[in-house]
């Protein structure tokens, strides 16, 4: 036995992981080889004193660290040998494990709690203003203004314009040129007020004026569903 | 051999004239004749409901218990009449040509006129007055009506007449102008909006509640009337009656 091959072995003599006969051998061998049996002592000693430290446990952080790291080396070495079986991001999701280290949960929780907390004086203060207030006048969501009884007319709107498209066909063409004439214009307007209203939501005259020009489209339809 | 055929053709002729003749002399007279019909009706509750296409609705009144319709150029087939019941009427124009159509109804008749071109009259009635025209004028005047709606999508709308306690006047148009002519002493609730066209209100000292270039409301004497004046192009006069 050499000595490459003996001090290759000393960790797991030392261990005792050997087999009896490679113990033999080894032990041989450093009775007859004094470099061997040196750093056989001094690796004893080595051993001996970690084992008088105190006993240190690695931080959970550390070990997220480690155990991601690892996944991801894993993760890449599957991705290299399967780039045409991608699984879908469901499958994915559902496959991923999801470790937090504990600042990672506090600070979560923090944000939960703060989130929570303004709903619920936010919809307290919303339900006072709501009782305190009659119906609001407007609900304004983002750019869009929805006015009181507007999609309702909206709605009728559409109902009967959906009606005359399937009867207009078989007007007189005259008419049906006097329809789209009137209609378009009165869109026209529509469409100007709305933008009008949208520089001024709170104007009244002008919602009133959005709504007459709902009715104004609505009667002219109402008319043309007559026409025979 | 030529001669035969002259000959025939001749006769042919001869004996086709005739009835071609005849054919043309009956067609002619029932379109310049018109079409006319009368309907019994109660005097005091008498409904009448009008549709027309192309051409004007005049409506004045009757003498007697009778709605008359008289529709000048026009073929019986051009016009459907109905009386669902005593007091109903139904005229309804089924061509598109145009049609003028003429109507005289006892005073007190509730008056339903639709018309998609062109203009409605109403004179000197006492009913309630529903005018509605896509294109076209509409002039009520001189009625005592407790109840007006009268709406033009492109043409004016005019009115004058009395101002009713407890009356209701509705006076629309979108592109066109608004008129009212109404009594110094009359007593109403105004509510007067135009878009663009601006508005006169002819010196009547009302309580404004809102004023501003494009919405007036404003009450006067006791308010009992209601008058809603609206148009989104035209403008809107209101004026005293002298």
């Amino acid at each position: 036995m050499n000595c490459q091959i003996v001090l290759d072995s000393l960790s797991n003599y030392l261990d005792g992981l050997l087999l009896e006969s490679e113990v033999r051998l080894i032990e041989g061998h450093l009775s007859q080889c004094p470099p061997c049996n040196s750093v056989k002592l001094e690796l004893a000693e080595i051993r001996q004193a970690a084992r008088e430290l105190p006993l240190h446990t690695p931080s959970r952080a550390l070990w997220t660290r480690i155990q991601l790291s690892i996944e991801a080396e894993r993760a890449g070495k599957k991705q290299g040998a399967q780039l045409t079986e991608r699984p879908g991001w469901w499958s994915q999701l559902m496959a991923r494990r999801f470790t937090f280290t504990f600042p990672q949960l506090v600070g979560a929780s923090a944000v939960a709690i703060i989130f929570f907390t303004f709903g619920v004086v936010g919809a307290y203060y919303q339900s006072q203003n709501l009782g305190r207030s009659p119906v609001p006048v407007v609900n304004q969501i983002s750019a869009n203004i929805v006015l009181p009884g507007e999609e309702k007319l909206k709605a009728e709107i559409e109902r009967r314009m959906s009606m005359l498209n399937l009867r207009k066909a078989s007007w007189d063409p005259q008419m049906r040129e006097m329809f789209e004439t009137h209609l378009a214009k009165i869109d026209q307007s529509l469409e100007h007020c709305r933008q009008n209203l949208l520089a001024n939501p709170s104007d009244q005259d002008s919602q009133q004026r959005v709504l007459d020009l709902y009715q104004e489209k609505a009667q002219l339809l109402e008319d043309f569903a007559k026409l025979k | 051999m030529v001669e035969q055929l002259n000959l025939i053709a001749c006769r042919a002729i001869g004996r086709l004239l005739p009835s071609l003749l005849a054919m043309l002399i009956l067609a002619l007279p029932v379109k310049a004749q018109g079409v006319s019909r009368s309907f019994r009706v109660s005097a005091e509750s008498s409904q009448l409901e009008v549709i027309n296409k192309v051409g004007s609705i005049t409506v004045g009144v009757a003498e007697g218990a009778v709605i008359t319709v008289i529709a000048r150029q026009a073929a019986s087939s051009d016009l459907n009449f109905a009386q669902p019941s005593q007091d109903r009427v139904k005229v309804e124009v089924t061509g598109n040509q145009a049609i003028d159509l003429v109507i005289h109804v006892p005073p007190r008749s509730t008056l339903n006129l639709l018309c998609y071109k062109g203009p409605i009259k109403v004179k000197n009635i006492s009913g309630q007055i529903q005018a509605r025209t896509t294109e076209g004028d509409i002039q009520i005047h001189q009625v005592r009506s407790p109840r007006v709606e009268a709406h033009s999508t492109s043409g004016n709308v005019s009115f004058s007449g009395e101002i009713l306690p407890s009356g209701s006047y509705t006076l629309k148009s979108f592109s066109g102008r608004v008129e009212a002519t109404l009594p110094a002493s009359a007593d109403f609730k105004l509510y007067a909006s135009s878009f663009r066209g601006g508005m006169d209100l002819g010196g009547f000292q009302m309580n404004f509640l809102k004023q501003t270039d494009k919405l007036v409301e404003g009450v006067l004497g006791n308010g009992r009337a209601s008058i809603y004046l609206w148009t989104q192009e035209g403008s809107i006069n209101l004026r005293r009656k002298p």
